[in-house]
Parts: C-alpha cells; sequence; structure tokens
C-alpha cells in the first residue's frame, strides 16, 4: 500500500505492474479505488496548498517518518492545535460524538420546563414496553435517574406498583425537581424527589434498590459517563435487581432510518437544537460479566426509534 | 504567509456554514477554507468530496491514513488538514510513535 502511495505520488506518476498486482491480492476492486482515490486526494490538497503557501497554522499532524525496526516505518505525530483548542475549554476532544456538558444540560431543561411532556408523543410507546416487560409489580424500591417532569414516576406509582413500595427520583435541572415534586406530592413518603449536582454517583447503599430506571437520559451522556453511570446501577441494585433503561436508537429502515441520520446530523453540528440526545446502541454497551439482557426491543413512534433494555444484574467477578 | 488572503467573512450561506464546520472543528477558520470561500462552487465541490470520502468505509481509516501521511510526508513533511472533518488519529496512535499494520 505504502509503496502504491509513493508511486502515486511520482511525478511523472509511474505504478510499477509488480506494486499494483501485490495490491489487488490484498484488497477488492472498491478498496483499490477508495485507497487511489484517498491517495489522489491527498496529493491534491498538497500540491494547492504547497503552491498557495497556504500554512498548515498548527492545525494539522506534522508528521515524521522515521526508521523503525526491519522494514517499518514509525510516525510521530506532534500535538495539534485541535487538542490545544479543546483541552483550553476544559472538555474532552471530540474525536467521535460530543456531548452537552452537564450545566449545558441542565440550562437547556430548566428551560425546556414543562415542554419536555410534549415528547410524549414519541416516547409513550416506549415507555408503555418497558413498563410491560420490566416486572415493576414485584418492585419495592425503585431508583428513577433523570426523572424529568415526573410523568413515568407518577404513572409507576398509581398503576403498576404495589402500594408499599418506594420511590426515589433524581435530576440535573432544578425546573424539573419542581415539577416533579408538585406532580408527586400527593403520593407523600412513598417518594422522594433530589436534584443532582451532575454527579453520577449517588449516596445511597449498595444494594438498595430492585428497578434502576432511566428513560430518555442515557443518550444524553458521553460514553465514558454512561460507563459510570452502568456502574453505579450495578451497585445500587440489589442480586436480583433489573435495570430498565429506554433511549433514543438508530433506525434500521424508510422513515425511521431518514430521521435519525437527520437527528445524528443535527446533533452533530449543534446538540442542544435535540435536547442534547443522539441515537444510541443501548444493549452493546451494557458488559455480558455485569448484565443478563432480558429483554430488548425497538419501538418506532412517528418515525423516531427508541430501544428499550432490561437486564438482570450478575454478580460482578468480585462477588462471584 | 499564504499567497492568497482568502475573505473572512462571507455573503453566502454555504460559505459562512463552512466556516462553522470549520471553527467547530479547529477553533478557528483555517486557511484553506478562507481561500476556497472566495468561489462557492468550488468550496461546495472540495466539501462534497472530502465528505464522500470521509463516509468510503470499504477501506480501514488507519490504513487510509497511512497512505495520506506518506504522501504528505513525500510532498512537504505535513498532513493537510481537512476542511471540516479533522484527520483522525490510526488507532493507538495519538501520543506515541507506533508501528505500520501488518501487510503495509
Amino acid at each position: 500500500m505504502l509503496r502504491y502511495a509513493d508511486a502515486m505520488t511520482r511525478t511523472p506518476v509511474w505504478v510499477p505492474d509488480d506494486v499494483f498486482e501485490a495490491l489487488k491480492t490484498l484488497d477488492t476492486d472498491r478498496q483499490i479505488l477508495e485507497v487511489t482515490v484517498a491517495i489522489a486526494w491527498e496529493n491534491y490538497h498538497a500540491r494547492v496548498n504547497h503552491a498557495l503557501d497556504l500554512e498548515a497554522e498548527g492545525v494539522a499532524e506534522r508528521v515524521c517518518l522515521v526508521p523503525g525496526e526491519g522494514n517499518c516505518l514509525r510516525l510521530l505525530p506532534a500535538m495539534c492545535e485541535r487538542e490545544k483548542h479543546w483541552g483550553a475549554r476544559g472538555v474532552p476532544m471530540p474525536l467521535e460524538v460530543r456531548v452537552l456538558t452537564h450545566e449545558q444540560a441542565r440550562a437547556f431543561y430548566d428551560w425546556m420546563g414543562a415542554k419536555q411532556d410534549w415528547q410524549a408523543f414519541y416516547e409513550e410507546r416506549a415507555t408503555r414496553d418497558l413498563i410491560t416487560h420490566a416486572a415493576f409489580e414485584t418492585a419495592q424500591t425503585v431508583f428513577e435517574f433523570g426523572c424529568g417532569t415526573g410523568a413515568l414516576a407518577e404513572g409507576l406509582l398509581a398503576s403498576h406498583l404495589p402500594p408499599e413500595a418506594r420511590y426515589v427520583a433524581v435530576d440535573n435541572s432544578t425546573i424539573m425537581i419542581r415539577l416533579a415534586q408538585a406532580r408527586l406530592a400527593h403520593f407523600g413518603s412513598r417518594v422522594t424527589v433530589e436534584r443532582t449536582d451532575g454527579s453520577l454517583q449517588f449516596e445511597a447503599a449498595s444494594g438498595s434498590y430492585d428497578r434502576f430506571v432511566s428513560t430518555y437520559v442515557v443518550d444524553l451522556l458521553s460514553t465514558s459517563d454512561i460507563a459510570v453511570l452502568l456502574s453505579e446501577a450495578h451497585r445500587l441494585l440489589t442480586p436480583e435487581g433489573y435495570l430498565c433503561l429506554v433511549s433514543l436508537t438508530h433506525g434500521t429502515q424508510g422513515i425511521s432510518c431518514l430521521v435519525t441520520t437527520l437527528w445524528t446530523g443535527i446533533h452533530r453540528l449543534q446538540p442542544s437544537l435535540v435536547g442534547g440526545c443522539r441515537p444510541l446502541e443501548l444493549h452493546a454497551l451494557l458488559p455480558a460479566t455485569c448484565w443478563h439482557l432480558e429483554y430488548v426491543n425497538t419501538v418506532t413512534a412517528f418515525g423516531i426509534p427508541s430501544e428499550i433494555v432490561v437486564a438482570k444484574r450478575q454478580p460482578d467477578a468480585r462477588e462471584a | 504567509m499564504a499567497r492568497l488572503a482568502g475573505i473572512s467573512r462571507s455573503r453566502t450561506l454555504f460559505a459562512r456554514l463552512s466556516f462553522f464546520l470549520s471553527r467547530r472543528s479547529y477553533g478557528r477558520v483555517i486557511t484553506p477554507a478562507r481561500v476556497y470561500a472566495l468561489d462557492s462552487g468550488l468550496l461546495l465541490a472540495v466539501g462534497l468530496m472530502e465528505e464522500v470520502q470521509e463516509r468510503a468505509k470499504q477501506t480501514s481509516a488507519p490504513v487510509k491514513q497511512l497512505a495520506r501521511m506518506l504522501v504528505a510526508w513525500r510532498i512537504g513533511c505535513r498532513l493537510q488538514p481537512r476542511l471540516w472533518h479533522p484527520h483522525q488519529h490510526p488507532p493507538g496512535h495519538s501520543r506515541g510513535a507506533t508501528a505500520l499494520p501488518p501487510g503495509l
């Protein structure tokens, strides 16, 4: 491959037959085309920028090839300006997906307030499916992360949970907490609604809850935050406890595919335009060593697909 | 110093969008974006070409990246910044030296 790139970069271009034949044994025709175009495009860029004397301004990686062991070359990129730029902001460099910070998420949901209930048109079907498959009738203690206006908690407490069941709901947004407190006040001491400081670790003792619920919140978090939250959920749940999650997911066909592509594009441009949420494959984020997937389903409402996951807590290595 | 200064404020919507994406990725509008913005049609064409290549996944990204790096080194030891999509480091390659993948 490198010999091919080298040959294509020469002036005049001369790609010996043996180089191309060697490439054909490694790759399909489409792959060869893709690599050829990539090499030619880099040639185009390099030549335009050299002719116009366009400086890299510290943005591009500076590349040096130095001899390594045997035929291997080693590549040493310097730290680029882009990393410095994001580092100075105190947030991780957006290699893949940028998410709202805890403060941005709080500000957004403070602004959104009661308007969040308008999203019921696509959320309700998925949450109904979750309720059907998470056996809330047998739950005694429920922890909800990101309770929003308290709509799910109200539904569960009124119609699904046993009368003696306790419910703890937390959220990052002050306005949401006020709305949830007002909505759930008539359940009295059965419910505790608390505001978190954005932390993903809670004061409750290990094994305190038999359901850990979170609907349309995990898709706001970064991958590393999701790992922390799942670890905390694992700690909070009893040995027979269930993790009950719902999030936006990727569409697989027709309109849902189009909607999620558009949604992902908007999220990439400005996460707050879509409330910071992005489509996820929830079940793939649950480590098999900690969770046993009991139920995984995708439901689509108005072209917006949601994934429902019910997972049973597995003892971790230390407990086992 | 670039031989063409380009433009820093554009009246066309597409150039503004391009500047926005550049700022988002690099923290500022990079010179190639300002220069290409002199001609919106060219800016669109270059941007689309990069977008299409970004979506082509038949060959693994690290392999293509290495090929690009070699070209950049051959021509001037500088990997050219993309208008909107910054280069991704090959896996395990972001800080230190990395041997090339097998077969290269």
